[in-house]
């Protein structure tokens, strides 16, 4: 995933609102976490990473302070929003619904 | 509405707080070169080869300002200041440009102004579209005002119309201690406001003013 066009359009954003939505993450923390929960398959560099984030931020989806991480060091942590857990509830059925009809068209005989 | 209060607040502090929003800009991205040069040194890599994967730096950071929407004014900005530079550089060139547009906005103002109110506007009467003014015609004048008599016959024998009404222009003097002076004036038949479509208020007003 070294360009945002690489995955389906907007894919990029449902990964990062639903990697966030547990708890609050720095921007390495969303890409490493990506990319261990997807057994590496996905990897989010930071060209495609830290413009989504302040979009999604601007977009008032998620919200950004900054904090002490364990090894001491400032690092800007990202949260949900109210309207980024909407949003992310809109995404993942959406993302259903693609993947799903996707599944449909490739298992057909 | 909190939604869009907080991306009012975002959008100002990238415009008005800029040195310290690139600031943090610069350490967010920082914070994970320094995380990924951490990574690669753990797993024994060469940090080249961390820092090749991570991208030109000065690129991620164009496209997190894009994203903030900022640059769009800011580049505004520095247009119009370099604009303005630019003017005062070549004074001959800023009064002929100053001057041709302050003429054609001035010119097209009053052409504006005069269409509306000719063309545009309706008269301020009850009916103007069925308002007419009769002349008239010959060939050598073909609009020429109605002598009385031809108008007392009008208007007792003409049917197309409501009413007929008929006014000429009349000044008087007006003379006193100091200097006489002209007023503008017009003799006009009893039935011209009504004509006009101004029953009430203007009979009552000629009334008062007897």
């Amino acid at each position: 995933m070294s360009r945002p066009s690489d995955l389906i359009q907007g894919t990029l954003d449902l990964l990062i609102l639903k990697t966030i939505s547990i708890e609050p993450k720095h921007g390495w923390a969303i890409a490493k976490r990506i990319e261990q929960v997807s057994e590496n398959a996905l990897q989010v560099t930071q060209g495609a990473l830290y413009p989504a984030l302040h979009r999604l931020e601007q977009q008032g989806w998620i919200s950004a302070k900054w904090r002490t991480t364990e090894t001491g060091r400032e690092a800007k942590f990202y949260q949900l929003t109210r309207a980024g857990a909407v949003q992310l509830e809109k995404e993942l059925a959406q993302w259903h619904r693609l993947s799903n009809a996707i599944g449909l068209v490739t298992r057909m005989v | 509405m909190k939604k869009w209060r907080d991306i009012l607040r975002l959008r100002l502090r990238s415009l008005l707080r800029r040195r310290d929003v690139e600031r943090e800009l610069e350490k967010e991205l920082r914070f994970h070169l320094d995380q990924a040069i951490e990574e690669a040194q753990a797993k024994g890599l060469p940090t080249e080869v961390a820092l090749k994967r991570l991208g030109g730096i000065s690129r991620i950071e164009e496209e997190c300002r894009d994203m903030r929407k900022t640059n769009f004014i800011e580049s505004l900005g520095q247009d119009l200041r370099y604009a303005a530079r630019m003017l005062v550089k070549s004074p001959g060139f800023t009064l002929v440009m100053v001057s041709t547009l302050a003429l054609s906005i001035g010119a097209t103002s009053a052409i504006v102004s005069v269409v509306n109110g000719v063309l545009l506007r309706s008269l301020p009467y009850q009916k103007p579209d069925q308002l007419v003014r009769i002349f008239t015609s010959s060939l050598s004048f073909p609009k020429f005002p109605i002598n009385p008599n031809d108008f007392l016959d009008f208007r007792a024998r003409l049917r197309s119309f409501e009413s007929i009404a008929a006014y000429t222009r009349s000044d008087v003097q007006l003379s006193g201690t100091g200097e006489a002076i002209r007023l503008s004036g017009f003799v006009v038949t009893w039935r011209l406001f009504s004509s006009a479509g101004f029953e009430t208020g203007a009979r009552a007003r000629i009334r008062s003013q007897r």
